[in-house]
């Protein structure tokens, strides 16, 4: 049974609604409820919180009969390597420039793909990183800095 | 008739040469950059303004519509081919239309796109020029129950046109209002969910929602499954003319579409997704085999593009009658009016008196003519510009406060604050103001004037002193907006 429940589709989704909303509930606890009347900034995060709980707690008695299996196909490595890559750049735009932020975007997302070839993705950063200063930089005139931070 | 006169009139100024070439450069330019994934009209706008500065204001209007609406269809064509969406309102045109490209038949939804969007844009177009007044009053009869239930119309729309589960649908809708209500919460301004993060606190913005679910979402996807199975289809768009069935598939979606788009279009503050979710979950209502749906119905592209483009072209009634910016572009477009000299609709102030509850006028410049000639107030000409240069008298005379006030006219409550001894604004604008005021109100509405003694123009008010005007300022809107107090 125990096998059968982590593949289980809905047995994933109840948890993953049921841990946000319990997350949003206990996060809301800091901001004053207020009443019904007159609602305070936590009134909402709570009652919606609780809401999605409660959807979480429905999915997970329903895995207990449901048979839907997870697609199997999807890859973990594509999954954590561009949100990695995605995070990167915002953190290194502002940090490092535009392309510094932009290698490390097209090289770590070409990096979660199994047929990883490094001329051809190399190639690659460089034509999209000397187009997108083009278009963004100079022609659209975004204001961020090319190189920063040296 | 009247209003043809002045449809003829209009299509005289937009055809000549020079306009049209406005108009060409405004949408060539709008449409490239809508093509790119997560720029939407909004962005664009906001990116192109400048250029619009050195042109006339006629010339600016035209250039901004072109970049709008080619911004708009920018957005449905990355929402077509690689199942993007530029802004919130191709959200719907994703789920079908990419689905028929995926069959090979991006051209046709393409151009199915741009024939609905046309049409509806030509019927808006009319429905501006012919009924937006009249339009824009109905609008404003809309108060919080009628929005309150649109709100709930939308987000059981979102659940019921989803595939698949219904309970899945509605904790998603569930999971989506917990991720609006991030940031500063409207009433309290207490940021919420923020961590101490100064970006958070201002929510978390539409494209990063809908980059994060679409584009990685789907990219994750095609990364997991072997390579011979990838959905990424062969980019080459050919065959772009829908067949004779797709066009009579698409008739019936169209003028719906239309229809639904200039309902919402017109009323302020619905969402631009509300009109294409409505529009699609009519035609999935009504179509023989509502299973087509989301496996690539050309209705579903049709109907929802339609909707988009006319709400986009009914928001400019609010904005154009009422001076109301409906949606974050026509608050753009206000802005590129008001740069341009224009204010668009009526003086809002000046003919809709009625519209406000109560005025608190704090030190106020209110003769435009003469400020001039007082204490620091030349000093402000670069600004204002100076009653001396007859061009700008024309300006000045045109929305100065105190020449604008009408004998005969329910103003308002009013109650203006200044000082005696304020030597920035000196207190002869207040006194003038109240005064006319005074002698022109035609209703019992009280016209009241409050007189600091010993006091300037505010920087150094002792807190005493401030506190008593709170008090005088809370005690006034209290009585005249007949507020209850509520005991907790």
């Amino acid at each position: 049974m125990k096998a059968r429940l982590l593949d289980n589709k809905d047995f994933w989704a109840g948890a993953l609604l049921a841990a946000i909303g319990v997350a949003a509930v206990v996060l809301a606890r800091d901001y004053p409820f207020g009443t019904s009347l007159r609602m305070g900034p936590g009134y909402f995060p709570t009652v919606l919180g609780a809401t999605l709980a409660l959807f979480g707690g429905y999915f997970l008695v329903r895995s207990l009969r449901a048979a839907e299996t997870v697609d199997t196909n999807w890859s973990l490595r594509a999954l954590v390597g561009l949100t990695v890559s995605l995070i990167l750049f915002g953190v290194l735009i502002d940090r490092a420039g535009f392309v510094p932020a932009l290698v490390v975007l097209i090289f770590g997302s070409a990096a979660s793909s199994t047929e990883f070839k490094f001329r051809e993705v190399l190639l690659l950063t460089a034509i999209l990183t000397v187009f997108a200063v083009v278009l963004f930089i100079w022609a659209i005139g975004l204001p961020y800095r090319l190189f920063a931070g040296f | 008739m009247d209003v043809f006169d002045h449809l003829i009139f209009g299509f005289g100024v937009a055809i000549s040469l020079q306009n049209l070439f406005y108009c060409l450069v405004g949408v060539t330019v709008g449409t490239l950059i809508g093509v790119l994934p997560g720029v939407g009209p909004l962005a664009t706008i906001a990116m192109l303004l400048p250029i619009t500065y050195n042109v006339s204001a006629v010339a600016a209007l035209i250039m901004l519509a072109g970049i709008y609406y080619g911004a708009q269809y920018g957005g449905s064509t990355t929402a077509i081919l690689v199942n993007l969406p530029g802004e919130t309102s191709s959200i719907v045109t994703c789920i079908d239309g990419y689905q028929m490209a995926r069959q090979g038949r991006a051209g046709p939804a393409l151009a199915i796109a741009a024939i609905g969007s046309f049409f509806a844009g030509t019927v808006g177009t009319f429905l501006v020029a012919l009924a937006g007044p009249p339009l824009a009053e109905v609008a404003l009869q809309f108060g919080a129950p009628e929005y309150f239930s649109l709100m709930l119309m939308g987000l059981i729309a979102a659940a019921v046109l989803a595939q698949g589960d219904m309970m899945k649908s509605l904790a998603m809708v569930v999971m989506g209002l917990l991720l609006g209500i991030v940031g500063s919460d409207v009433n309290t301004g207490v940021p919420r969910f923020s961590f101490g993060i100064v970006e958070l606190s201002d929510g978390i913005g539409f494209i990063v929602v809908a980059v994060g679910v679409f584009a990685v979402g789907e990219i994750v996807k095609n990364l997991g499954d072997p390579a011979e199975e990838r959905s990424v289809f062969d980019t080459k768009v050919t065959h772009l003319y829908p067949t004779l069935d797709d066009l009579k598939r698409s008739i019936g979606p169209i003028l719906r579409g239309t229809g639904i788009g200039s309902f919402f279009g017109v009323l302020p503050g619905t969402g631009p997704a509300i009109a294409s979710f409505a529009s699609y979950m009519v035609e999935k209502k009504l179509a023989a085999d509502p299973s087509r749906f989301g496996k690539g119905a050309i209705e579903g592209v049709a109907g929802p593009e339609s909707a988009n483009n006319a709400d986009a072209q009914c928001k400019f009634i609010p904005m154009l009658t009422l001076g109301l910016p409906a949606s974050g572009v026509m608050a753009l477009m206000l802005g590129a009016l008001t740069i341009q000299g224009i204010q668009p609709g009526p003086e809002v102030m000046t003919q809709r008196p009625e519209l406000y509850g109560a005025c608190l006028p704090g030190v106020g410049v209110m003769d435009m003519l003469r400020f001039q000639k007082f204490t620091i107030g030349w000093a402000w000409t670069s600004d204002y510009g100076s009653s001396d240069d007859p061009e700008q008298f024309k300006f000045l005379r045109a929305y100065s406060p105190l020449q604008n006030i009408k004998s005969g006219t329910c103003y308002p409550p009013t109650l203006a604050f200044t000082a005696d001894h304020d030597d920035r604004v000196v207190p002869g604008h207040t006194f003038k103001f109240i005064a006319t005021l005074q002698a022109a109100q035609a209703c019992p509405n009280p016209i009241l004037v409050r007189i600091e003694t010993k006091a300037g123009h505010g920087a150094g008010k002792p807190t005493s002193k401030q506190i008593d005007e709170a008090a005088d300022r809370f005690a006034f809107l209290v009585r005249e907006l007949h507020m209850k107090p509520v005991l907790q």
